[in-house]
């Protein structure tokens, strides 16, 4: 067990996947923390966070038994995702909005394939989508508007964002939310829709 | 661009917070959370890795344990 512990992710990854059932604990025990932490800062709340995280684990083991997981990108960052998944499905249903179901992890919110690849008609709108965000971002206050650019458009960390701007980590990410909040709610006032599905 | 537009998507609130924070936690090195306070319940854990260690497969017989 104390030389698992030295194994990189990708090793105990397929450990477990060839049937060394010790690699999982090693994974477990390693990513618990940061899976759970992600998850209960978004839902705010202990035994709905421990409900999901529950469930997240188990689709990864049902994930990796069945072979379903490709080395692409960090483990962790694959974990929170299917946990993310599994949180928008919790907010849908306690809605009781009729969505399509995003308790499939196959299908990858940040790796959409529509962003990538598609008909001429996705090509199109996915355009018409990103020339409408561009407006949008025009529109929000300097400081909020210069976080988006650095983020989304030069694809900088929130870390390297603060050193350019001179401010702290947290400014910079709460630039970014209300940068967020306001493109909505400047898309829902101009009746803009920036859905691409 | 992803992210932007899986933030911009979002339904609520709350989904575009849980898009958010999971843009932030994907920055932060794993081995920062080594310690961290938050954790879930021991025995979440212990159950998690008996069912992972007795898990053998899903299929048409549903979940096949040792």
């Amino acid at each position: 067990m104390r030389d698992l512990r030295k194994l990189t992710d990708e090793l105990l990854v397929k450990g477990y996947m060839s049937g060394n059932s010790k690699c999982i604990d090693v994974l477990i025990d390693r990513h618990k923390n940061k899976i759970f932490t992600y998850i209960l800062v978004s839902v705010k709340n202990r035994e709905l966070a421990e409900d999901i995280f529950q469930d997240a684990i188990v689709k990864v083991i049902h994930s990796l038994k069945a072979g379903r997981y490709s080395e692409n990108g960090k483990f962790s960052s694959w974990v929170m995702r299917i946990g993310h998944n599994l949180i928008i499905d919790h907010y849908r249903k306690e809605k009781h909005l009729a969505t399509v179901s995003n308790d499939n992890y196959d299908f990858d919110l940040l790796n959409n394939p529509k962003f990538s690849a598609g008909s001429i008609e996705d090509s199109l709108v996915y355009e018409q989508v990103l020339r409408d965000v561009s407006k949008l971002v025009d529109l929000l206050p300097e400081a909020q508007k210069k976080v988006v650019e650095l983020r989304h458009y030069k694809g900088l960390s929130f870390k390297d964002i603060a050193e350019e701007l001179g401010v702290s980590i947290n400014t910079a990410l709460g630039r970014m939310r209300y940068a967020i909040i306001n493109l909505r709610k400047i898309a829902a006032e101009k009746n803009i829709s920036l859905s691409i599905n | 661009m992803n992210e932007l537009f899986t933030l911009l998507n979002s339904q609520s609130d709350a989904e575009m917070e849980a898009a958010f924070w999971l843009g932030v936690f994907e920055e932060i090195p794993d081995e920062l959370f080594q310690q961290a306070d938050s954790q879930p319940s021991r025995s979440i854990i212990s159950a998690l890795k008996h069912y992972a260690r007795s898990y053998v497969s899903y299929g048409e017989k549903g979940i096949v344990l040792n």
